[in-house]
């Protein structure tokens, strides 16, 4: 143990390095076997490190007495979370190599600096330019760097650096904030914040997203592209790489401002900026005088296609003509068809994709209010779980206080056959799972979507956590509800197995129960489509589209008062739910 | 010696853990393709014989006891190499004299530990310095690495020589550490 008179790692060092140590920490060091034995293994590392590195058939490491900014370039482009490498090279990836390529690293090699910005490492290089990883020498900050391969002339050079003056004063959270427009020996280039994290082509590989969150992060994209547009500034590179997203999956639109950076008028219709699959068809015609905010709603479509699906709409490769793109572009919204649980956004969509920038929304405005109003009826549902959960508190209440405290809603069967059908029975739903793992329970009841139930759990033999419903009949009379379905859910995981799961509810139930449930067909293909769901809310939600998809009502188990089991305890039902 | 216990390995004994596995074979991948390169299998063979072997860690590294003393997993896995390797020259039914060269993947010399050490120490490097500020790793590199002097190394910086001390100890052990992590020892 390192204790509190022991000398930091710090002040040990001049020892491990060979230096004499002042007396102090040397009569330290004579007493201490601990701080003998950190500078004794400092020291070894550090042997095998140096041998390691001067061994004789191992190349130097390339990082080492390599100081140009060139090399720099080469030596950091390895793995980086914003290499653009897996994206398809567009057709000016090949132009720049062959015309301005070695122009731009003649300007880079021998320079270790960009102005006031040390390069760090490049983090990727497409058509327009190279991005790099640098830092603010004075500010002491990260930045990222977009240098265009393209030159400038004089004149040009002087607007870039007033537009830069204006792109800095643009503040959003959804944006990387710019910081500088300048221009470089002719070259300009644009420095901005540094976003760590993953794009949103990252984030769709790695995680299965609800569709809910795909559409915050879709709402939260076309607000900051509203911001730039209100601006008078165009993103025109909409694309899921240029999408991150940080831990709390919030959007930070990247490389925007490159729009500034393109070339003057003459050069302007012979080029084509941007990614060539997320790219408006007025883009790919390189008619600059025709690119509007309708050509970022192209993008935003396009974004949203790649949410829907996994791909981007149009695969660009195959294309020879710009009506070959038009087609390729209808031939995508055509194919949104087979995409299933989409409901309206499937027309947002194609709408914000139409090859016709008149036909498009006008605005990344409206692209969002009409994303919104087609996603309106899961909260329609969502909230009526809340309603029905409102019933069942002011019964609690009701009950607790002897009078009824609020009354939002009410309930169908306050009276009613069913009611008293359920009155004095006892059905307790237990559920199984190891101790390691937790349950959400749902109850199911007609008419009311679904509840999440809190169930006490409490640790039983042989290490099993049991999850007790046992005012499961109290709900059904409020309700009266003549059957319940009880769906329980393992929290662990992202809920992927919950088609499984599903199944094995009403299997395990119907086992339980010696007089089978009236139907126990889930119809196991269709809940097999594994759609992934997210969080509670998100399974909440997706529960109930799924169970109104499929028409559930006439399918689920259905554990009706008349199920009662002959020869037992009139008064008790037990279903046991296993989770091994 | 060896504190830290390899964590990297012990993760990897679920195989449901992708990090981990996605960690091990971006240290693990390159080095083995160069072994089996090395040991004359051509190109196109050579990525069969790495996908296979990796097949089988993946079976076999759950059950793999790592605790035990250090160099136990080097010495298994060029066990396992060496098997993969001659399975390759059986099955192909090349030239046995071309066995007689793989001494270097034999128990007796320890040709193929240094390879190894070699290998996780650039690829250990190569992360550190990723993952580190600038200045940090500047500290570090000019005054461990090429063994400038610490006031020398400030001077430059224009840091205090305190500082050098702080990140050179600091990166040293993160080096460490991740060497550990990766089933080789330091």
């Amino acid at each position: 143990m390192v204790s509190c008179a022991c000398p930091a790692d710090e002040q040990l060092w001049p020892v491990v390095v060979g230096e004499t140590p002042e007396e102090a920490l040397e009569r330290h060091l004579n007493q201490c076997d601990e701080c003998r034995r950190r500078v004794a293994e400092d020291r070894m590392s550090l042997s095998l490190l140096r041998n390691t590195l001067n061994s004789p058939g191992l190349n130097e490491p390339s990082f080492i007495d390599r100081p140009s900014l060139s090399d720099l370039l080469i030596r950091f482009s390895g793995n980086d979370v914003r290499s653009d490498d897996d994206v398809p090279e567009s057709l000016d990836d090949q132009q720049a190599v062959e015309g301005d390529g070695d122009d731009l690293s003649s300007l880079l090699s021998g320079c270790p600096k960009l102005g006031k910005y040390q390069i760090v490492r490049r983090l990727s290089a497409g058509g327009q330019g190279v991005v790099l990883h640098a830092w603010h020498t004075t500010l002491n900050r990260e930045v990222a760097i977009k240098v265009c391969r393209q030159a400038v002339d004089a004149s040009r050079s002087s607007r870039i650096v007033s537009e830069g003056t204006l792109l800095a004063r643009i503040n959003h959270p959804g944006l990387a904030q710019v910081y500088d427009l300048d221009v470089y020996e002719g070259h300009p280039y644009l420095v901005m914040e540094y976003v760590s994290g993953r794009n949103l082509r990252q984030l769709m590989q790695m995680s299965a997203l609800s569709i809910r969150t795909r559409i915050r992060i879709m709402h939260e994209l076309a607000t900051a592209v509203a911001e730039a547009h209100r601006h008078g500034i165009l993103h025109l590179d909409l694309k899921p790489e240029n999408v991150m997203i940080d831990e709390q999956h919030h959007v930070k639109l990247i490389d925007f401002g490159m729009g500034c950076l393109l070339p003057d008028a003459e050069s302007r219709d012979r080029l084509v900026a941007g990614t060539y699959e997320y790219m408006a068809p007025e883009q790919m015609r390189g008619h600059m005088a025709n690119w509007t905010s309708r050509t970022d709603v192209y993008g935003l479509g396009a974004v949203l296609y790649f949410l829907l699906t996994g791909g981007p709409p149009v695969d660009t490769r195959r294309l020879q003509t710009a009506k070959d793109h038009d087609e390729a572009i209808r031939t995508a919204i055509r194919s949104l068809d087979g995409v299933r649980g989409i409901g309206n956004l499937k027309d947002v969509c194609a709408k914000a994709l139409a090859p016709e920038p008149t036909r498009r929304y006008r605005d990344a405005r409206s692209f969002d209010t009409a994303m919104q109003r087609a996603v309106r009826i899961p909260w329609l549902a969502v909230s009526l779980i809340v309603i029905g959960a409102c019933a069942m508190l002011s019964a609690v209440l009701t009950v607790k206080m002897g009078r009824p405290i609020f009354s939002p809603h009410v309930p169908p069967a306050a009276t009613g056959q069913a009611a008293t059908r359920w009155s004095g029975v006892r059905l307790t739903v237990q559920a199984r799972c190891p101790r390691s793992s937790n349950l959400s329970l749902y109850l199911r009841v007609p008419q009311h979507g679904i509840m999440p139930f809190k169930g006490l759990a409490t640790t039983a033999e042989s290490g099993y956590k049991v999850y007790q419903l046992p005012t499961t009949q109290d709900t059904m009379a409020f309700y009266g509800a003549d059957w319940v379905l009880v769906l329980a859910v393992e929290d662990s995981g992202d809920h992927r197995d919950l088609a499984k799961e599903l199944v094995l509810v009403s299997e395990q139930a119907a086992k339980s129960l010696a007089v089978p449930p009236t139907r126990t067909n889930f119809g196991t293909g269709r809940w097999n489509d594994r759609q992934p769901v997210g969080n509670q809310e998100d399974l909440v939600s997706w529960l109930q589209r799924r169970l109104e998809d499929t028409k559930i009502d006439a399918q689920g188990v259905y554990l009706r008062s008349s199920d009662e089991v002959p020869g037992q305890e009139p008064n008790v039902s037990i279903v046991q739910l296993h989770f091994l | 010696m060896l504190s830290t216990r390899s964590s990297l390995l012990i993760r990897l004994r679920d195989p449901a853990d992708g990090v981990g596995w996605e960690e091990f074979a971006s240290v693990y991948y390159p080095f083995l393709y160069e072994v089996a390169l090395r040991a004359g299998i051509p190109q196109d063979d050579a990525k069969d014989v790495i996908q296979d072997l990796f097949l089988v860690l993946l079976k076999v590294l759950p059950n793999f006891e790592y605790e035990a003393e250090r160099g136990k997993f080097r010495s298994w896995l060029k066990r396992v190499v060496r098997n993969r390797v001659i399975d390759w020259y059986r099955r192909k039914q090349r030239d046995p004299v071309r066995l007689q060269e793989l001494s270097w993947l034999s128990e007796e010399t320890n040709d193929f530990d240094e390879q190894h050490r070699m290998h996780l120490v650039r690829h250990v490097l190569d992360e550190v310095r990723r993952a580190s500020v600038l200045q940090t790793w500047l500290c570090f590199e000019r005054h461990v690495l090429k063994g400038q002097s610490a006031e020398r190394v400030a001077a430059d910086l224009q840091v205090s020589t305190n500082a050098v001390y702080v990140n050179s100890s600091r990166t040293l052990s993160k080096i460490r550490q991740k060497c550990a992590t990766y089933g080789g020892e330091f």
